[in-house]
């Protein structure tokens, strides 16, 4: 795919220069081209900083801090949120659609939070699933207008949050009612021809599934039932990857065994969580993990290289199901130390991951990575919440790092040619 | 691109500061506007991670005898409720206490010493069998900085603790004000 894009930016200039394209058809196909493209470090960088700036924000209204008024607050979130709108605009002229992007997934964040500020100011105890509701829609509004993957990708997080939310305040009933808002928010990205959102679509489908395990048919007994569904759909994808002609089934059939596979870990993870597995499947997992990253990086030197990207993807669902299951299982009660060893080798497991993936340009191993490192970051705050206010100082400082670190990336990558053609 | 990046900058952020405005202003009229009464509450202190800490406020209406609805008496859970609340002078001062309800809307008989309260059941309620039924009015939560909860906790198990409340016309309710020890701490207008 990435060879391919390569490609057709060298012919496309060429065409260009040469008069068959004009300047007009040119820029259209390379904005088309660009919104289809892969995300790049520096894009993955910036969104992680957005979150992180987001996290600041809603750990700072979270703390509630008497220090300055609500009124003040409010005004400067909403200040803050036109900053950012602002300063998406104005990347996007600058042709830096990835900082534009996470300056306007920044914007809708800030949207959130000054939503629940609001809530919390005037102790509207209105249904905390509505003001998820009300954020979500905010997110799509901003989406749409941007034309941002990265915004909507955001908005199905967020449709899975209300989901998630729904199911606490009224729990042991099924979120059936999710199932037109995740289609709703799912026909936008593909509108979009979000590649990635769609993905994550998939991912918060299987994630809806899996959750069906503790309602179907009574509470917590039907965990083995959804295993063997993914299971089952695994086994199906890849008949139909074997025996059907290449075509439209086909592809539909490579890209459903990842989330087969996910509700097929999601079942086991409940029904594994109580006894020692956990820690069997994240050492074998990870080691499997270590004996592929070598053929993962140079595929031409072996001779399953076709297949190891798909096998490298097992092998970290296994170990990312062990490691998560040992920090955030229900049942499983670490000592801090050895909390914090499980959450170090998960997070180093799945930056690798995600490396890997990137390097190896693989969008499966790659976005598994990403799907794992926001659960993993989520569960720390979540698990190892402190005084409010020092989380967000927390995020705001993380942000500012992983932002600068996506900036310099950028310099880099503007410098890089000029060095080539200076040798 | 540069004049759509620009519509969609300003599209986001006005529609959303128009949703976040609509909130304000809706809430300041309510409490500006309602007829005021106070409830005595029972807090417990929770948190919620996207608005922080909260005390949970109980308040002796939000668990009432079957024996006060007007039948039909059969309801699920969620189902829109209507209660009469009616004040009593009592030695501590006024009270308002729960003289009837409905799952039609009703309107008081004596507007000068009756209110109605419209809330949300929390259980679902059958003809036979319920000897109560819990309602859920929207004034449950009042959040507080981080780590307070638990003296207003404290405070409110020597009953001291109660609510303003502000009733619109409708009988929605919001939460004006926390007493504690006597003292009032408003909500804010704008």
């Amino acid at each position: 795919m990435w060879i391919y894009a390569k490609r057709l930016e060298r012919d496309l200039k060429r065409w260009h220069e040469q008069g068959w394209l004009t300047g007009e058809g040119y820029r259209a196909i390379l904005a088309e081209q660009a919104r289809s493209k892969p995300p790049s470090v520096t894009a993955a960088l910036a969104a992680i900083g957005a979150v992180l700036f987001g996290f600041a924000a809603i750990s700072f209204v979270a703390a509630n801090w008497s220090e300055m008024g609500a009124v003040y607050r409010t005004a400067v979130l909403i200040a803050a949120l036109w900053i950012a709108y602002g300063a998406a605009a104005y990347l996007f002229k600058k042709s830096l659609p990835d900082f534009g992007q996470a300056a306007a997934l920044t914007g809708t964040i800030l949207f959130g939070a000054t939503v629940m500020l609001v809530s919390q100011m005037y102790n509207i105890n209105r249904y905390e699933p509505d003001l998820i509701l009300l954020w979500l829609a905010g997110t799509l509004i901003a989406g749409a207008a941007f034309r941002s993957s990265l915004v909507l990708s955001f908005a199905m997080g967020l449709a899975a949050l209300w989901a998630g939310a729904e199911a606490g305040f009224l729990p042991q009933t099924v979120q059936w009612h999710f199932l037109p808002v995740w289609a709703g928010v799912a026909a936008l990205i593909a509108w979009n021809r979000s590649g990635v959102g769609l993905h994550l679509s998939a991912a918060v489908l299987s994630a809806w599934i899996i959750h069906l395990g503790a309602f179907l048919p009574g509470p917590w007994e039907a965990h083995s039932e959804i295993a063997a569904i993914g299971a089952a759909g695994v086994l199906i994808a890849a008949g139909v990857l074997a025996a059907a002609p290449p075509g439209l089934l086909r592809q539909a059939a490579f890209r459903a065994i990842p989330y087969a596979m996910i509700v097929t870990f999601g079942g086991l993870f409940f029904i594994l969580a109580n006894d020692q597995v956990p820690i069997v499947l994240s050492v074998f997992g990870t080691a499997v993990c270590a004996v592929l990253a070598p053929m993962l990086i140079s595929p031409a030197a072996n001779p399953l290289h076709k297949a190891v990207p798909l096998l490298f993807t097992y092998a970290l669902n296994i170990a990312l199901t062990g490691l998560l299951i040992m920090q955030f299982g229900p049942k499983w009660n670490l000592t801090l130390d050895s909390f914090i060893v499980a959450a170090l080798a998960a997070l180093a497991v799945l930056t690798s991951a995600l490396a890997l993936g990137i390097k190896a340009h693989s969008w499966l191993i790659m976005w598994l990575a990403y799907l794992g490192l926001i659960v993993e970051i989520l569960g720390l705050y979540f698990k190892t919440i402190g005084t409010l206010i020092n989380t967000s100082l927390f995020f705001l400082v993380a942000g500012v790092l992983v932002t600068g670190l996506a900036a310099l990336l950028i310099r880099f990558g503007r410098q890089a040619p000029q060095d080539e053609a200076v040798s | 691109m540069r004049r759509r990046a620009l519509l969609a900058a300003f599209l986001a952020g006005a529609l959303q500061t128009s949703a976040i405005g609509a909130m304000i202003v809706s809430r300041a009229l309510h409490i500006r506007h309602g007829r005021e009464i106070v409830l005595d509450v029972i807090p417990v202190d929770p948190r919620s991670l996207l608005r922080g800490d909260y005390v949970y406020l109980n308040y002796a209406i939000s668990r009432l005898p079957a024996s006060l609805l007007t039948p039909p008496r059969e309801a699920p859970r969620g189902a829109r409720i209507y209660v009469i609340l009616e004040r009593q002078e009592s030695g501590d001062g006024e009270k308002w206490v729960p003289a009837g309800a409905s799952l039609t809307p009703i309107t008081a008989h004596d507007p000068e010493k009756q209110i109605v309260l419209q809330g949300h059941l929390i259980w679902q309620i059958s003809d036979q069998g319920n000897e109560q039924f819990g309602v859920h009015y929207g004034i449950e939560s009042y959040f507080v900085p981080e780590n307070t909860g638990r003296e207003l906790e404290r405070l409110a198990r020597t009953g001291s603790v109660k609510t303003a409340i502000s009733v619109s016309p409708e009988g929605d309710a919001a939460i004006k004000a926390l007493i504690v020890d006597g003292k009032r701490v408003d909500s804010p207008l704008f």
